[in-house]
């Protein structure tokens, strides 16, 4: 399975302006394998994107991965911290 | 003073100046007999350049006016990054930047790729060649449409904003602006037929663009774009 860790840090660290602060948490339910991602509250913005159109290519590209078994990924941006 | 001969202007050029140990430089080129392929041999002609050496102090000016009627030459390239402002400098250190990126992305994707980029104005396309093309293109180019964005949204990032960037993949963009175009002029005979619009499937802005440009001379339907995006789609009518 490839490791998206790495390549939601991989697609995400170009793009904020503090790449140190980005953290990455798995989560499985019985349905998805979530994956909670975490940047400084300065860069959240810059990773939703006006109407979220940034989140939705990083989503798109991620769910792009095939993935053995039933279940499916997930990508959540965390924006509550602030 | 002396004669050269080549099957190119170019290839003259390099024996004489390996045969004369001069540097391009140091020489005062001139083109005395231009090449011909001829047909089957038969009217071929080989290329004669007259190279003499010369003083360091008048050597520049002669090469370059002998390099201007001559398009391969180097001199003609060297005279190129001069004339470069530092701004194209920074465009093709961002779409270098750019290209990494997107390797690694597609690295990570689990997709081999090797890719070729054009930097025409401001129009960067970048064309990947790779076996597992559909898992890079995705269902209606639903992935690489997001790379796209995802690379238009770096340049952003990066400054460089005024680059409008376009990937393909081994020639997904040219068959679909045909099937595009296919699509459109079936549905506009149809709208003609029934005298109803027609919603077509939300497409991106870009190749809402193509139907629209295509239908644009088409004197019976009128063409326009309803729904918010990312569900905007394009919109097939009769003419009244």
């Amino acid at each position: 399975m490839t490791d998206f860790k790495t390549l939601i840090k991989t697609i995400v660290a170009p793009l904020v302006e503090y790449p140190e602060a980005i953290r990455i948490e798995k989560n499985e339910t019985d349905r998805f394998y979530e994956f909670q991602l975490f940047v400084d509250s300065k860069d959240v913005g810059r990773v939703i994107g006006k109407q979220g159109h940034v989140a939705q290519a990083i989503r798109t590209i991620v769910y792009s991965v095939r993935v053995q078994g039933p279940k499916r990924v997930r990508l959540v941006i965390n924006d509550s911290a602030k | 003073m002396t004669i050269f001969k080549g099957a190119t202007v170019e290839a003259a050029i390099e024996a004489g100046l390996s045969t004369l140990q001069l540097n391009r430089d140091h020489a005062q080129i001139s083109v005395e007999v231009q090449p011909r392929r001829g047909f089957l041999g038969i009217g071929k002609r080989l290329a004669e350049v007259n190279i003499t050496k010369v003083a360091k102090s008048t050597e520049k000016s002669n090469t370059v006016k002998k390099a201007s009627n001559e398009p391969k030459t180097v001199s003609q390239e060297k005279a190129t990054p001069s004339s470069k402002h530092t701004r194209s400098k920074s465009n093709e250190q961002a779409v270098a930047e750019l290209e990494d990126y997107l390797a690694d992305v597609i690295e990570q994707l689990g997709v081999d790729a090797t890719s070729d980029t054009e930097l025409v104005s401001r129009q960067v396309t970048i064309r990947y060649t790779t076996e597992d093309e559909g898992l890079l293109i995705g269902k209606h180019g639903r992935t690489i449409n997001a790379l796209q964005s995802l690379a238009q949204i770096y340049l952003n990032h990066k400054g460089a904003a005024h680059l409008e960037v376009e990937l393909d993949v081994s020639g997904y963009r040219e068959r679909r602006a045909e099937t595009l175009t296919r699509l459109a002029d079936n549905m506009a005979r149809e709208v003609v037929a029934s005298g109803k619009p027609v919603y077509l499937d939300p497409m991106p802005a870009f190749e809402r663009k193509q139907i629209h440009s295509t239908l644009g001379q088409n004197h019976h339907v009128i063409t326009y774009s309803a729904g918010k995006e990312p569900r905007r789609a394009v919109v097939i009518a009769p003419k009244l």
